[in-house]
């Protein structure tokens, strides 16, 4: 068992094998998340029921809820690529940690716009300044600094461990920040609306969302694998197996 | 020793002789604390509630404008190699670049923020937890514009700001807390010791972190 | 004595240099010599502990006393030029009169209140030789010392190397000029 572990861990950290494997797995990845956001989104936007007490808006969950924890999956699944990194120099963990950055970015993005159009119509508020929506921003705050990290360093080595220390970094201050905006309200001035308590959803309204929740988590796999294999490419391609792969010569 | 003596006078030195270097807080902080009363309203009692936070927040920014003398310039003519090759403690070095650093660009302006009992109507029993907090508080800040300015050194990135503000916002909350306690006639002397303690424990942490950054440009 | 075996240099996966191996026996002063990106200024920043993620060995028979110049000479604009020696942190402790003494030799003794932003190239290059002049260190790592200078100099340039290396001193300096007058020469362009 454990020499199966290690070598998948040898083979994930290859970028030969990486690169063969994901090419054979991208298409379909594409195809079975695209259909599935696609088939969700229908379901979820004309054949859900009508929420009673939010009215039509409440759909929106079906673009929201997955955005929002698909950026925060991400966040965590590279600061476990950051703490292999600085353990044991795995290179394929930096190169997770640039591809998945921007799409990780991108999502909490669209979990913020779409909570904020959400937010209005239900709660009166475009935004709340609540831990959760604070240490959302907070967390866009450190994509956009990883992302920008990725150039200051001439070696592709330090601007990976430099990018790696920041996503722990993150990984540790997103909670206190939590806490204390948190504490801070509670403290001083109580939250006017509270966006918690998500009433009980009946079955027909979750399918649909979790239909797309895994939609959207087989997209980000899917444009992850692409963004990796680009990345590869540019690092690897003066190397013999990559030109072997790609015919280039 | 005497190299480390050495090393404050000089930066002692090009501080004074870089009067940018505590003119532009300086400034900086002035212009703000004067578009307040006009941006948001000359109303005093008004202005008594925000005066807190809109003077941490201020001083906030204003290390936003200056944490890039802490290294950029050591970098760009090459004094960073040869503190490398000198083969001495770095970690004291930076400490000693982060101090003088505070001295130049945060103590004018905590010294100026005295001026808020005037300008921003803060009633005089918050000048006590307000010049207080902001001794304490800044040095911390200090602290992660040197990490962030290490890290981001050699290219203008906004990875700087990204990282400085949500790693100060703890500290602005305990600070502009501290001074709201006091109005409201609640001891805030556990927001001091907050402060104090994580101004401890981060210390040498980003110290180091600080080190390792800047040894990460020459690998 | 300055000794190294195998020294090898990797950029990520990109080898500078590799299999380095050389030792300064003799009383000559060393210089490295090789195309452009051969790793001749990648191998003194090596030498002097500013890279220190190489492969190999490197010892230095006595404890190491470096006295490093890269391209960028430290400088601060703001300072005099006789505040930038009096305060360059690889020298000792030394004196005013030391430093006039070395300006003088070096036609910079008119400069010596001017702030260096005001100087030219050459005269920048010179507030490095000045230091060099000045410090203790027994291992000196230069590179490229003669670009930007003029004759002169260069000849007194020369004339410090030899009474540097009567003192027991290393010297190792980087040029791209190939002649060899009297320095050993050491060829990066073997070792790519």
């Amino acid at each position: 068992m454990f020499q199966t572990l290690k070598n998948f861990y040898h083979k994930l950290g290859s970028f030969p094998w990486f690169y063969k494997i994901s090419g054979k797995v991208i298409p379909f990845a594409g195809v079975l998340s695209i259909s599935l956001i696609v088939i969700s989104s229908i379901w979820g936007l004309f054949f859900s029921p009508t929420d009673a007490v939010q009215g039509d808006v409440y759909r929106i969950i079906y673009f929201h809820v997955p955005a929002v924890s698909v950026s925060q999956v991400i966040y965590y699944s590279m600061s476990i690529a950051a703490a292999v990194f600085l353990i044991w120099r795995m290179k394929m963990a930096g190169v997770y940690i640039k591809s998945l950055a921007p799409i990780g970015a991108a999502f909490t993005f669209i979990g913020l716009m779409s909570g904020a159009i959400w937010g209005q119509p239900t709660w009166g508020t475009w935004w709340v300044w609540d831990a959760r929506l604070t240490s959302t921003l907070v967390l866009f705050l450190f994509y956009l600094a990883i992302i920008g990290m990725q150039s200051t360093f001439a070696s592709r080595k330090s601007a990976d461990t430099a990018v790696s220390i920041i996503t722990l970094v993150g990984v540790v201050n997103l909670p206190i920040v939590k806490k204390s905006v948190d504490w801070w309200n509670t403290l001083h001035q109580p939250a006017s609306i509270s966006i918690t308590g998500e009433s009980s959803i009946s079955s027909e309204m979750l399918l649909p969302l979790l239909l797309s929740i895994l939609g959207i988590y087989l997209f980000v796999f899917f444009t992850g694998l692409l963004s990796m294999r680009a990345e590869i490419s540019t690092r690897e391609q003066n190397k013999d197996w990559f030109k072997k792969v790609s015919n280039y010569n | 020793m005497i190299y480390f003596v050495k090393i404050l006078k000089k930066e002692f030195l090009i501080y004074s002789r870089k009067s940018s270097s505590f003119i532009s807080p300086v400034v900086f902080f002035l212009i703000s604390i004067s578009l307040y009363p006009i941006g948001i309203s000359n109303d005093p009692d008004i202005l008594k509630n925000l005066a807190p936070g809109l003077i941490w927040i201020t001083v906030l920014l204003s290390t936003l404008i200056s944490f890039q003398n802490i290294f950029a310039e050591d970098y760009e003519d090459g004094s960073i190699e040869l503190l490398l090759a000198s083969g001495q403690n770095l970690s004291l070095i930076v400490l000693i670049k982060i101090f003088v650093n505070w001295i130049f660009s945060c103590l004018p302006i905590i010294v100026l923020s005295m001026f808020s009992i005037f300008l921003l109507y803060l009633p005089i029993e918050g000048l006590k937890p307000l010049i207080i907090s902001l001794l304490i508080g800044t040095p911390t800040i200090c602290l992660f514009g040197a990490l962030a300015g290490a890290l981001s050194l050699g290219k203008n990135s906004i990875t700087g700001p990204a990282l400085m503000l949500p790693l100060s916002l703890p500290v602005l909350i305990l600070g502009t807390q501290a001074i709201n306690y006091s109005l409201n006639g609640i001891n805030f002397s556990s927001n001091i010791l907050l402060l104090t303690a994580i101004l401890i424990f981060l210390l040498p942490i980003i110290l180091f972190a600080s080190v390792g950054a800047l040894k990460l440009h020459f690998n | 004595m300055l000794k190294t075996a195998n020294l090898s240099y990797k950029f990520d996966d990109k080898y500078i240099f590799s299999n380095l191996s050389f030792e300064t026996t003799n009383d000559s002063v060393f210089k490295l010599v090789g195309d452009n990106g051969s790793g001749k200024s990648t191998l003194l920043k090596i030498l002097s502990g500013i890279y220190k993620n190489y492969e190999g060995d490197l010892s230095f028979s006595e404890k190491k006393l470096v006295f490093y110049s890269g391209h960028k000479a430290g400088l601060k604009n703001n300072l005099s030029v006789r505040e930038n020696i009096f305060f360059d942190i690889r020298l000792p402790k030394i004196s005013y009169s030391q430093i006039n003494s070395v300006l003088k030799k070096l036609d910079l003794i008119d400069y010596s209140d001017i702030q260096s932003a005001y100087l030219s190239e050459g005269q920048k290059r010179k507030i490095n030789i000045a230091c060099f002049m000045l410090s203790t260190a027994n291992l000196y790592l230069l590179d490229e010392p003669f670009n930007n200078l003029d004759r002169k100099t260069t000849d007194l340039l020369k004339e410090i190397f030899d009474i540097k290396i009567s003192t027991g001193a290393k010297i190792i300096f980087s040029s791209h000029d190939r002649s060899n007058e009297d320095f050993s020469l050491i060829d990066m362009n073997l070792f790519n």
